[in-house]
Formats: structure tokens, sequence, C-alpha cells
């Protein structure tokens, strides 16, 4: 009796539960979302499969070739610049050092020639001076000689003059060589001073 | 006869009813399934990030590697908020 | 139902009937295989379209239009991602690592193409072979690279004490070998996933309102929304298959040596 109520029990409760899903709409076995199903991966499988070999042997060589073609190219016309670049600054350093040779060899010959103006002119310099220093001699001579003249003639005068005074004021004629040396004396002493 | 049909209606209730119960239990825990599994990956990838964006601003040269690594640590940290989605679709729709 | 909001069951989202082939057969075609025999046609006619120019020299010239394209996108994976991951030694992978950029990117862009609206993704099948054959292939490089002591290197790292080995073997095991392939396809699959809903969440309410006579002044918030998402969808696909790439070089370099 208790067995056969479980099992009309049972029946009935799953009875109910397909009602119930009948009432959701959902009439077949409840599909789970999340799991993969065999078609889907099938497909998903064979074309990615076919990709890869695609991408293996066919599609990415001809992307890469070229491209590590232009990363060579690029390489080596970046060495060649950079080869062109050491050139650069060789020949750069080789005009730098010529032009520097070139002003030292400007500064030697400006010193020399300034040195030999300097020579020249201090050598005219001393012929003008020597000159000058001649002329002035010779002027001193001259005026020595002239003051000499000038000195005896005054010296005769002036000898005459006072042996006529003094013959006049003592009446009597005097010595002559010995008044004229007095004379002398006094115009000596006189010129000194 | 009488009692069996009484018995059989009392169990069909009964079989509603848990049904019921198991799918509206399954879509209140579903929601609270997503809720806790974003609370240790939203904080996780917040400091990851910041501490990411404060090693690029602190050595710029290296963002390329910081901003690599900072990828893959999302992911990995990522993957519990998603499992936690994963989750909350079994408990929903199935 | 709320407020008239009727949602589709998440069944009408993402299953789709077969286009031939019987239902629930082992070979039925739906629009989940179209998009990814589109994605195979489109990269192949992009790449072919692209390397056609090898005619005009373009070793002298700067790359051009479509070249252009092609070029970037695989130098992006040559540096930004085999490089930063692996290095030089990573450069023969670059097929495998490119057809899964290209394959997920294009897959997962039909997420916001018109007459699709369908990322290829948003079902676990794709994302669950993707990472099955990420899977086998960082081992059989392993195996290449460090014969069957790949296996051995990779649960128990040099330099653990032997102490820690009962601890550190089932949890390496289980992280390598199992979590990571699982990971990889849930984070894919979840992400396209959750953008999918969440575009058609916006797009039944911006139907459900322009119908509520009321409720009308809320439509263009969320319209805004919805052109806002589309945006950020366009974004997740590209990060996503992006970090699947990623994650799949880190995979592969890791298990080219024994690790430090």
């Amino acid at each position: 009796m208790l067995a056969s109520i479980l099992v009309l029990a049972a029946e009935a409760s799953t009875t109910a539960a397909e009602l119930l899903d009948q009432a959701a709409g959902d009439a077949e076995a409840v599909k789970n979302p999340i799991l993969p199903t065999v078609n889907e991966m099938l497909y998903a499988a064979i074309f990615f499969i076919a990709l890869w070999t695609l991408m293996k042997f066919v599609l990415l060589p001809r992307i890469t070739s070229v491209m590590d073609g232009r990363t060579d190219k690029i390489r080596d016309d970046l060495a060649a610049a950079e080869a062109a670049e050491t050139e650069r600054v060789a020949k750069l350093a080789q005009y730098e050092a010529g032009l520097a040779g070139a002003r030292a060899e400007a500064v030697s010959i400006i010193e020399a020639t300034r040195a030999e103006g300097d020579a020249e002119r201090r050598m005219q310099i001393t012929a003008a001076e020597a000159e000058v220093a001649a002329a002035r001699a010779e002027a001193a001579a001259e005026i020595a000689d002239a003051k000499a003249r000038a000195r005896s003639e005054l010296t005769g005068s002036i000898t005459d003059i006072a042996v006529g005074a003094a013959e006049a004021v003592i009446q009597k004629p005097l010595d002559r060589a010995a008044q004229s040396r007095i004379v002398e004396d006094y115009v000596n002493s006189s010129g000194k001073n | 006869m009488s009692m069996l049909a009484q018995v059989t209606t009392a169990a069909e209730a009964v079989a509603l009813t848990a049904a019921d119960q198991k799918s509206i239990s399954a879509a209140g825990y579903a929601g609270l399934a997503y809720g806790l599994a974003t609370l240790g990956p939203g904080i996780g990838i917040g400091y990851l990030v910041g501490q990411s964006v404060q090693a690029m601003a602190r050595q710029p040269e290296a963002a390329g590697m910081v901003r690599t690594t900072m990828f893959l640590g999302i992911a990995f940290t990522e993957a519990l908020a998603l499992i936690g989605f994963v989750v909350f679709i079994l408990l929903k729709f199935v | 139902m709320i407020f008239g909001l009727e949602f589709p069951p998440i069944e009408n989202l993402v299953e789709w009937p077969n286009i031939f082939g019987p239902a629930d057969s082992w070979y039925g075609f739906n629009k989940i295989a179209l998009i990814n025999l589109v994605a195979l046609v489109a990269t192949a006619v992009l790449f072919l379209v692209a390397g056609r120019q090898k005619t005009l020299e373009p070793a002298t010239n700067a790359p051009k239009g479509s070249r252009n394209l092609v070029e970037s996108a695989v130098a992006f994976i040559r540096d930004g991602i085999i490089i930063e991951t692996i290095g030089p030694a990573g450069l023969r992978y670059l097929p495998f690592l490119a057809s899964l950029f290209f394959f997920i990117l294009i897959t997962n862009i039909f997420e916001v193409i018109p007459f699709f609206h369908m990322p290829g993704n948003a079902r676990m099948a794709g994302p669950a072979v993707l990472a099955l054959l990420t899977w086998a292939y960082f081992i059989a490089v392993g195996i290449k690279h460090q014969g069957l002591k790949y296996f051995w290197n990779s649960v128990a790292p040099p330099g653990v004490p032997k102490a820690l080995l009962p601890l550190v073997v089932p949890i390496e095991l289980l992280s390598t070998f199992i979590v990571r392939p699982f990971s990889l396809a849930v984070r894919l699959f979840a992400n396209m996933l959750a953008g999918h809903i969440l575009l058609v969440t916006f797009s039944v309410l911006c139907i459900t309102l322009w119908g509520a006579s009321l409720l009308l002044v809320v439509l263009p918030f969320s319209f805004v929304m919805l052109v806002g998402l589309t945006g950020f969808e366009i974004m997740v696909a590209f990060l996503q298959a992006y970090i699947f790439t990623i994650l799949a070089s880190v995979y592969i370099g890791s298990s080219m040596h024994a690790e430090h």
C-alpha cells in the first residue's frame, strides 16, 4: 500500500516537473548554454587549423620577407649613413687642421712683418737722431766759434779802449801786453759769470 | 482510492513548490555569487592599474614593459570575476 | 518581465539554428561556424591582398594601405607580444600566435557588425578549441626543448626545498595543466558573453522604451549607453584577442626553459 502510494507520488512529481517545463515554454531537454557543442568545436578547429597552416606556409612569409628586407635595407642605410658621417667628421677635422695651420702661418707672417717694421722704424729713428745730433753739434761748434771770435774781437777792442782810456788818465804809455792780459782775464771772468 | 488521489495532489503541490523554491533560491544566489565575485577582482585591478600608472609615471622609459605586465596581471585577476560570471549564468539559466 | 521589459531567454541569444545539417548533429553548420569561416577567409584575403603588393618593390618604399595595416599588426604581435614575453627565440612561434590573434579578433569583432551581432567566442566551443590547442602547443614546445624532464620541471620549479615538494607539486600540476587552459577559455568566453548580454540588454531596453509613452524620455540615455557600450565592446574584442595571444606567448615561453 505504502509502496504504491510512493510510486504514484513519484509519478505525479515527474509529471508536475514536465508540466512546469512546458509552462516555461521549454519542452525539450534543457540545453546548457555554457557547455561547448560538438559541431561548433569541429568547425572552430577546422577553420583555425586551416588558418594556422595558411599563415605558416602562405600568408605570413610574404609579409615577413618584405618586412625583413626592409629592416635589412634600413640597417644597411643606417650603416652607410654612419660611414658617411664618420667620413664627414674626418674631413671636417682635416679641414680644421688646415685652417689652424693657415691661421698660424698668417699670425707668424704678421709677427714677422711687424718685427721688420719695428726694426726699420727703430733704425730710421736712430739715423734721424744721429743726424739731429750731428746738426746740433755743428751748430754748437759754429756758435762756440762765433762766440770765441766775438770774444776775441771784443777783448781786443776793450783792451784798446781801456788802454787808451788809461793812457789818457795817467798820461803815459802803458805796457800793452800786460794790460791786454788783465783785460782778457777780466773778460773771461765776467763771461763766466 | 480517494485517499490515493489526495496523496497525489498533495505530492504534486509539494513538487511544484520544490521546483519553484529551487529556481527562486538559485536566481537569488546567482546575483549574490556574481556580486561577491566582483569584489576581489575590483579591488585587485584597481590596485594593480594604480601601481602600474605610478610606475609608468616614475619611469616613462619602462612604460612598455610595465604595460605588458599590467595586462597580464589584469588578465589573471579578471579571471576570478569571469568565473563568477559563469557561475551566475549557470545558476540563473540552467 | 519588469515594466513590460521582456528579456529573451539566454538560449535565444547565443544558440543558433543550423544553416545546413540536421539539428543536434555533429556536423551542423550554424552561424558560429559561419563566423569562424569568415574569420579564416577575411584574414587570408587581407594577407593575400597585402602580400600582392610585393611586385611594387615595397622593400624600397614605405608600406601603404592594406599592407600597412597587416604589417603594423604583425609588427605589433612580433615586437609587442613575442619579443616582450619570450624574446627573439620566440619568433618561430609567430605563425601560431598571429593566427590566434587574427582569428580571435575577427570572431570577436562580429559582436558589433550589423546583421551578425554575435561574437563567435560567446559560445564555449571556439575558446575551448583554441585553449586546448594552446595547451597542446605549449606542452609540445616544452617536450621539444626539455624532453620528458619538462613535466617534472614544470611541476617542481628548481630551487624549491625538497620538504615543500608534496605541497608544491599538486598546486603546480593543477595550475599549469588544468587551470591554464580552463582560465584561457573561460576568460575569452565569459568576456564576450558578458559583452553580448550587455549589448542585448540595452538594445531590448531601447526597443521597449520606444513603445512606452511616459518612459520615452529615458530612451536617449539608454541609446547613448548602447552606442558607448558598442565602442567599449570593440575595445574589449581587441583586448581579449591581445590577452589571449600574450598569455599563449607567456605559456609557450615558460615551456622553453625551466623556471628560475
